[in-house]
């Protein structure tokens, strides 16, 4: 069988085993979405593919420890992100909002923007759409950006964002929750023309 | 009271993870409700700012330099720190490990000329030891003469010892004691 048509379970086995084209089609497989989710964190594309390599390479290294009965691309998911903090850890030398007690920061005052509709103009083009949100997803605590990452971008379902962040769906509903509120707010003081009243 | 109920679940409803025991009487809600439908369309417009950027290109040849890498071995690059240990792989960290530094062309002078000097050190030691030992090079040690001509010599000396024995009496007659001893002076 060809390694494209293998699953994952399979390919890991084969790796295991000593099959470097096995390990070569799960990188192939997955380097796409990693670059994807990495892109989020960093625009320098030197960043972004060291981020990656230093992930499939983690992941390698570590390949023995993968419990076959969870998904492979969670398990990936979750060495990657760990990799961008450490990573932005390591590069500001200041430490980060810890992942593990983000209802400490507290809700934003939403108050005012909570009446507001916050929709993208329809003259604006996606590229343009898309790096306003960006710049705004940038100014956020890395808690809230890593949820909405996964949420929106990645199309994550609340049980894998429990999974690889290691917390409850109840966490994964009010993190987002708190998320999405910091977001418009800070889209709101970023991009106040984008604002409509007569919303909620 | 049904909408302050039903409008903490909005989000998880647009998400589509609400469960079909809670998604039915929400739909049946909204369609009453105009503050609620308000508030699935204000949910819904946030997420239209989730828009996909331009496609990340993958540099050409990156799986198989990542595999390669992978098979040469991580190890002579890359070592893996702290972490959560077995529980927990996903938090070790992968750093450079740092190889050991080729001696610069000083320093590989500075280790020659070491190794020579040492060299000179033990070369004059030994000479200056072996110019100490007693007899190395002197006759008897070093001589070739037969064992049987010594013995020859030996009882040659002997002989001549037992021969004369009055040449050796007047040395002992002049002594003192001799001179009062009158038995030895006879």
């Amino acid at each position: 069988m060809p390694h494209t048509a293998q699953d994952d379970q399979g390919l890991v086995a084969a790796t295991l085993a000593g099959d470097s084209k096995a390990f070569q089609a799960l990188v192939e497989r997955y380097q796409a979405r990693l670059f994807g989710l990495v892109r989020h964190y960093t625009r320098n594309p030197v960043e972004v593919e060291d981020i990656v390599q230093e992930t499939f390479l983690k992941a390698f290294t570590r390949l023995a420890t993968f419990q076959q009965s969870s998904a492979f691309y969670t398990w990936l998911y979750r060495i990657a992100v760990n990799t961008i903090l450490d990573q932005k850890k390591r590069k500001s030398r200041s430490p980060i909002q810890s992942m593990a007690e983000p209802e400490e920061l507290g809700a934003p005052s939403a108050e005012a923007t909570e009446r507001m509709t916050v929709r993208p103009d329809a003259q604006l083009e996606r590229a343009e759409i898309a790096e306003i949100t960006q710049r705004v997803l940038g100014e956020l605590p890395d808690i809230f950006r890593t949820v909405l990452v996964m949420r929106e971008f990645e199309g994550l379902a609340y049980q894998e964002i429990a999974d690889v962040l290691e917390i409850s769906i109840g966490t994964v509903e009010s993190r987002l929750f708190r998320a999405r509120a910091r977001f418009k707010q800070k889209l709101l003081q970023l991009h106040p023309e984008f604002a409509l009243e007569g919303g909620s | 009271m049904e909408c302050d109920r039903l409008k903490a679940l909005v989000p998880v409803y647009v998400d589509g993870e609400l469960s079909e025991e809670l998604a039915a009487p929400m739909r049946r809600h909204l369609m009453e409700c105009g503050a609620c439908r308000a508030a699935v369309a204000e949910a819904k417009a946030m997420a239209s700012w989730f828009v996909p950027g331009p496609e990340v290109a993958v540099p050409a040849g990156f799986a198989a330099r990542v595999t390669q890498r992978a098979f040469k071995g991580v190890a002579p690059e890359w070592k893996l720190v702290g972490g959560g240990g077995p529980a927990a792989p996903e938090r070790d960290v992968l750093v450079p490990r740092r190889a050991p530094a080729a001696p610069d062309r000083v320093t590989r002078f500075a280790m020659s000329l070491a190794a020579a000097a040492a060299a000179v050190l033990v070369g004059l030691t030994l000479l200056l030891a072996s110019g100490e030992r007693p007899g190395i090079d002197g006759g008897a040690l070093q001589a070739t003469v037969p064992v049987e001509e010594t013995l020859e010599r030996l009882e040659a000396l002997n002989a001549r010892d037992a021969a004369a024995p009055a040449a050796v009496a007047p040395e002992v007659t002049n002594t003192p004691d001799a001179q009062t001893d009158p038995k030895r002076a006879r």
